[in-house]
């Protein structure tokens, strides 16, 4: 039971996180390898909301709406720049930044482990969730906040007209921008969602954890789970999250705790083996590369 | 060749022979330093640059070929002349292990499937080193080259400008046959490679092999130089840190290659040098570390964003207009 | 001025290939006017010089003008050509597949205000019944024949003043390019539309519009209205292969002309 509850709240972490990695690439084809570093950035944001109004109800909100505003800058002002240019030039362009970032941050925020939970004067009790199994408290939170993130992004796409044209940009977008669509707009848009997405779980588990440069490799953990379910399905994302997160949880329990970093990867590695474009990933994906 | 050119030449061997007599202990070990990158990122050239495989592994790679050497040096005392054609061997296996995903995907998919690779070589070597009680890494002793013991970097200097100069000729030499012509075709477009009867999987697994075992060579060779391997020194970073030396020279010219390897090596030194002379460089000193990452970061976005072609390219364009 | 100026207009393909040299011509409003020529002559290249490239295109607009009812389209991102009402069907790839017949239509963005988009969206539905019955049907799932029709009724929704076709016939049964020809027509009539279309076949071409325009090598060979080129016993010869002296270039057909005018002068 225990076994299982983490493997949930693991599997809301990743999931959390690796919507991110799949809205980006889904929309705009491009590998966001700065995600982790960005949702790092997120939480080092709320940290200092969190110095300056000690309630969370504002701290958190005001530092989501700001990674939201992060998220779309980088696109303007960077990754827009890489639009036509090589599959290679956007990865590393995103890997530059990361390494940018890891380097910001420890210039502003020094590289100690800072807990944002202390000036909102959170503090995380154990919750049994199931009979015999108990978690934190935040990490329920992060259980629940992960199921609103994806029932609204699928609404989101399924409902709105803006999510249709992020679905039709996806698609085509040569075809978008002859159908009126400006793409500038979408991109950004869809890069602002996915970083606070993004961020939110960075926030939410350094409210648990405390904060340091390790949400980085978290971030970077997150991303076999995109992969597993297919790089351009969010269903997917979900789905492989908890496939990595089980897999994650038992080996390290019965096998070897060194494994931890790895297992994702090795998961990956399978999937890249048997089926590349993953569990409910569309096949052409690996084409449109 | 015209006359500039060889004059230029002479100038620059002159100036490699007589480098060793003229500078500090310090000095000859960044010499050294650029040498052993320079011959990582000739190798990462040769695959990215030319055949136009993306590679995130290369950290992995470096390490495989560290591993080996220190592994045969510590445990069966293997010497030298041994642990490098070993690590070749090594290298050029996983080669072929990186190269396998290579002929079904491309792009993005080749990235990540590379960069999981190297999660998995670094998993391996850290397993090794607490398996075996070297959980702080692994001490080679100094090798035996041609009857002399290499032990302080001015001994170095020789055996690893030659490795470079090799490493150097063999990649033009490579690039001049057919396979480079091969790898030319399949960087441009494979349909059209396979239409002019390039066997494209060959000739792409043939690159993998060659520049893995290249760099698993350089690996060991830096194990050797450091007399000290551990896997902390493989992270992420340093496959960063070779993608932008052949960014920052300039994709597809080996010369970018060397001078991108001087550049990122010499990075550091220039920021810390620069601190210095900050009215406020006693306060920041502390965070030398994230200067150097936050300028990495920022220099190689500005490479990517204002000049793709890099060094050689800006060089290309002020001899343009001269 | 004319309503769409074409002037001078260079093109090339990944900074080295030159796709157009010098294309001009202009249209007036209400005209209907094709481009002619063989494959690789730049007919694709000049729509979609007019509706925009853009950055994953790897081509530019190097030299020339695009005026537009008084306004410089020259190198505006297609969603900036859209909104200003001069729409492209696309060549290929010219619907959504993963979207419904209705989500493509509704994906569009256009200045024209929500009555305007729900009127004509009312008027393709009208105007293209078969498309009426498939609303709720995933666009990769159509024949190529509702496949046109759906990327005609997407840019009729984008509320177009010139519409921009490429090779419409192409890939379709005749019947079904004669059934869409006749669609098109009254849309035409409905909404007063300019149109300016690409075709191989010089018989549809012909069918439907009043003058043309011959490119060869990325430049323009001839110009013409429907029924001049048509007559000429050189254009026939040379390209809608009724005449009986084979196949030549037009610039050859042009240069015979220009030589038989001058000896009939003599
Ligand atoms: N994406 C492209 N990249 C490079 N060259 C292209 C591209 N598209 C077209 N061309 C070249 O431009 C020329 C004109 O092509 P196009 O406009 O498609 O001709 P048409 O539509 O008349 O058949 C051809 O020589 C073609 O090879
Ligand atoms: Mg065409």
């Amino acid at each position: 039971m225990q076994l299982l509850a983490n493997i949930i709240v693991l599997g809301a972490i990743y999931a959390l996180i690796s919507c991110g990695y799949v809205l980006i690439y889904r929309v705009s084809r491009v590998l966001n390898l700065a995600h982790g570093e960005l949702m790092m950035v997120g939480a080092y944001l709320l940290l200092t909301t969190a110095g300056m109004i000690p309630n969370p109800w504002i701290a958190i909100p005001v530092a989501g709406l700001l990674s939201l505003a992060m998220g779309a800058l980088v696109y303007l002002l960077l990754m827009r720049r890489m639009t036509g240019e090589s599959v290679l030039a956007a990865i590393l362009t995103t890997i530059a930044l990361g390494i940018l970032l890891r380097g910001v941050v420890v210039i502003f925020f020094s590289a100690a482990h800072q807990y944002p939970s202390v000036p909102l004067g959170l503090h995380a009790s154990s919750v049994e969730v199931l009979p015999g199994a108990r978690i934190s408290s935040l990490s329920l939170v992060l259980v629940v906040v992960t199921a609103l993130v994806y029932g609204s992004l699928f609404a989101f796409l399924r409902l709105s007209r803006w999510g249709l044209r992020m679905r039709a940009a996806g698609q085509n977008p040569l075809l978008a921008a002859q159908r009126g669509i400006n793409l500038h707009g979408i991109y950004a848009m869809v890069w602002g969602i996915a970083i606070f997405t993004g961020s939110i779980a960075g926030m939410l588990i350094s409210l648990d954890a405390g904060l340091d440069q390790t949400l980085i490799m978290i971030g970077l953990k997150a991303f076999p789970g995109a992969l597993v379910g297919g790089l351009d399905s969010l269903l997917g994302a979900l789905v492989g999250s908890l496939i990595v997160a089980a897999a994650e949880v038992l080996l390290i329990q019965y096998v070897n705790p060194l494994l931890a970093d790895v297992v994702p990867f090795l998961i990956l590695i399978a999937m890249l083996v048997f089926r590349p474009w993953g569990l409910f990933g569309t096949r052409e994906a690996l084409d449109r590369v | 060749m015209s006359k500039t050119k060889l004059l230029a030449l002479i100038l620059a061997a002159a100036a490699l022979l007589a480098l060793p007599f003229t500078v500090s202990g310090a000095w000859m070990d960044i010499a050294n330093q650029i040498l052993l990158a320079s011959i990582g990122a000739l190798a990462l050239m040769l695959l990215t640059g030319f055949a136009g495989q993306i590679s995130l592994g290369h950290a992995g790679l470096l390490a495989a070929g560290a591993f080996t050497a220190g592994i045969l040096s510590r445990e069966l005392g293997a010497p030298f002349w041994v642990g490098i054609p070993a690590a070749g061997l090594t290298g050029a296996l996983l080669g072929v292990i990186f190269g396998l995903p290579s002929l079904r995907l491309r792009g993005i998919y080749l990235a990540v499937s590379t960069l999981a690779l190297h999660f998995l070589v670094v998993y391996l070597g850290g397993e090794y080193e607490t398996r075996r009680g070297f959980s702080t890494g692994i001490l080679i002793d100094p090798p035996m080259v041609f009857g002399i013991e290499l032990w302080d970097p001015f001994a170095w200097y020789p055996v690893l400008l030659v490795g470079a100069i090799l490493t150097y000729a063999l990649s033009r030499n490579l690039l001049k046959s057919r396979t480079g012509r091969a790898w030319a075709a399949i960087h441009d477009t494979e349909p059209v490679a396979a239409a002019l009867g390039i066997n494209v999987a060959r000739t792409k697994l043939w690159a993998f092999v060659i520049t893995s075992a290249i760099t698993a060579m350089a690996g060991a060779l830096f194990a050797y130089y450091r007399g000290f391997v551990s896997i902390e020194a493989f992270s992420l970073f340093v496959t960063i840190q070779y993608v932008a030396m052949i960014i920052i020279g300039g994709m597809g010219s080996l010369t970018g290659a060397v001078l991108g390897a001087a550049f990122v090596t010499l990075l550091p030194h220039l920021i810390e040098g620069a601190t210095r002379y900050l009215p406020t460089g006693g306060a920041i000193s502390g965070s030398v570390f994230a200067m150097n990452y936050a300028a990495f970061g920022l220099i190689m976005i500005a490479f990517l964003v204002f000049e793709p072609g890099g060094l050689m390219g800006i060089a290309r364009r002020l001899k343009g207009r001269g | 001025m004319a309503f769409l100026e074409v002037k001078d207009l260079h093109v090339s393909y990944q900074r080295a290939i030159t796709a157009l040299t010098g294309v001009s011509f202009t249209m007036e409003e209400g005209q209907i006017m094709a481009i002619l020529g063989a494959n690789g002559a730049g007919k694709t290249t000049t729509l979609r010089a007019l509706s925009g490239f853009i950055g994953l295109d790897n081509a530019r607009v190097t030299k020339g003008r695009i005026g537009f009812d008084g306004q410089d389209l020259t190198r505006r991102p297609p969603y900036e050509v859209t909104r200003q009402g001069v729409v492209l069907v696309p060549e290929r790839d010219k619907v959504f597949p993963n979207l419904s017949v209705h989500e493509n239509l509704e994906v569009v963005t256009s200045r024209a205000s929500g009555t305007r988009r729900s009127e004509l969206t009312d008027l393709v539905y009208t105007r293209f019944p078969r498309l009426a019955q498939l609303r709720k049907r995933e666009a990769g799932l159509l024949s190529g024949g509702e496949r046109q029709m759906l990327a005609l009724g997407s840019a009729i929704v984008c509320a177009p003043r010139l519409l921009l076709i490429d090779e419409l016939s192409l890939g379709l049964a005749p019947v079904i390019v004669e059934e869409i020809v006749e669609h098109l027509r009254v849309i035409r009539q409905d909404l007063s539309l300019t149109i300016l279309l690409v075709e191989q076949s010089a018989a549809v071409a012909f069918r439907l519009a009043d003058s043309a325009v011959v490119l060869e090598h990325g430049e323009v060979a001839l110009t013409g209205t429907s029924e001049a080129l048509q007559s000429d016993s050189a254009v026939q010869n040379a390209y809608l292969g009724t005449g009986t002296e084979g196949r030549r270039s037009y610039r050859a057909v042009a240069e015979a002309r220009r030589l038989a005018e001058q000896e009939g002068r003599a």
